[in-house]
């Protein structure tokens, strides 16, 4: 801590400790607190209970096109939990993303995928291990599903701009650890952009 | 408070004003950098985030077994919770929403089934008056649409990765409720979910 704090100088050691005006650590709890404003990274790593009303603005990442086939970006961690990833148009070969692994931690975990343009290649979220399985179901554009238990959800080459799909970690049970969720279709006809592997 | 903050042992008025040993703090708190906390949060006010990055609160329902029954009724608190329904046995299980009131508007939940369930699972609002507006797909592409359900049901037939969220969207009890965002967990997606 500084030797000063606001306009005081000469705060002695006692004083320096006693006072969080400068930052510190409290050990115990505060409440009481009308309005807390922070500029900074807040972490909450217990459980958090928001009962009033929320504003936040999604967490977007762009992916960025590898010209090649291979991934697209290092593997998700529970760090990427709540991300909105954009993927654009992709010139060359089969793009990977890995997720995380299905433990206790990373129950929870959850991310969306959204074309920006016509993917040309596919883009292929794949399990970090074979054993991790992916609840999910491919629309057949008719009004019925493709239901698999897979390794890798993915966006074919014909995916275009507005086919999107979320995925979540459910369980840390590797055959029911991933499930697919909120599938949007980009094509009219509602098939063929979204294919499990 | 301790008598003790830190190496330094303190009077009543130190005591008083220090923070350092957690307090109740009567105002306001600005001009904090990084924030980290490790117990239970509770932010009773509108909360507003910059960039929220958020983990799914997940929780396994557990089978009841012998006849069925209810499960635990949903209050606010649960608002937010990807709930896992398991394989059921013995009868039908049931779960209560929440109140229909002005302080619950916004709650949501999603439900996902992670075995073929073999028994009927419903949710049900608290009172007859309040209402579920919801669309069953048919599996042709065209869905049944119900603007006035009492219940939303995975039925026994619902198979792995079906999953439904359901959101409070008004105080006004005929359309308090919305179904949206379902899975298919079978190929024919119809089948799996039902409204009473």
């Amino acid at each position: 801590m500084s030797r000063r704090v606001g306009k005081y100088k000469k705060m002695t050691k006692k004083e320096l400790a006693l006072s969080a005006i400068d930052g510190g650590t409290v050990d115990g709890s505060l409440t009481g607190i009308v309005d807390l404003t922070t500029t900074g990274t807040n972490t909450f790593s217990g459980v958090t209970n928001i009962a009033g009303a929320t504003t936040f603005v999604e967490k977007i990442s762009l992916l960025t096109d590898q010209e090649g086939a291979g991934a697209i970006r290092t593997a998700l961690t529970i760090a990427d939990t709540g991300t909105h990833f954009i993927v654009p148009a992709l010139t060359s070969g089969a793009q990977t993303i890995t997720l995380p692994a299905s433990t206790t931690a990373n129950v929870g975990f959850t991310c969306k995928f959204t074309m920006l343009d016509t993917a040309a290649q596919i883009f292929s979220v794949d399990t970090a291990a074979a054993g991790d399985k992916i609840l999910s179901y491919e629309p057949d554009g008719d009004g019925d599903m493709t239901i698999v238990a897979a390794d890798k959800f993915r966006f074919t080459a014909s995916a275009v701009v507005g086919a999107s799909f979320t995925i979540t970690c459910v369980s840390a049970t590797d055959a029911i650890a991933f499930a697919i969720s909120d599938i949007v279709s980009g094509l009219a006809a509602a098939t063929g952009e979204h294919v499990a592997a | 408070m301790s008598k003790r903050i830190g190496k330094y042992k303190v009077g009543g008025k130190n005591q008083a004003l220090s923070t350092m040993d957690g307090a109740v703090i009567q105002g306001n708190l600005s001009g904090i950098a990084n924030l980290t906390t490790t117990g239970t949060n509770t932010l009773a006010g509108a909360t507003n985030f910059g960039v929220l990055r958020k983990r799914q609160k997940v929780t396994q329902l557990v089978d009841l077994g012998g006849s069925g029954g209810a499960l635990t009724a949903l209050t606010q608190a649960d608002s937010g919770t990807h709930f896992l329904v398991p394989a059921l046995t013995g009868g039908v299980h049931t779960m209560a929403l929440p109140a229909v009131t002005a302080a619950n508007v916004g709650w949501h939940a999603r439900f996902t089934a992670v075995g073929t369930l073999a028994q009927i699972f419903k949710l049900q609002t608290a009172q007859t008056a309040d209402k579920i507006i919801n669309a069953v797909p048919d599996g042709d592409g065209t869905v049944t649409k119900t603007a006035a359900s009492n219940e939303f049901r995975l039925l026994a037939e619902a198979e792995a990765g079906a999953g439904f969220s359901i959101t409070m969207i008004s105080a006004t009890a005929g359309i308090a409720f919305l179904v949206h965002d379902l899975a298919a967990g079978i190929a024919a997606n119809t089948g799996e979910y039902g409204q009473a």
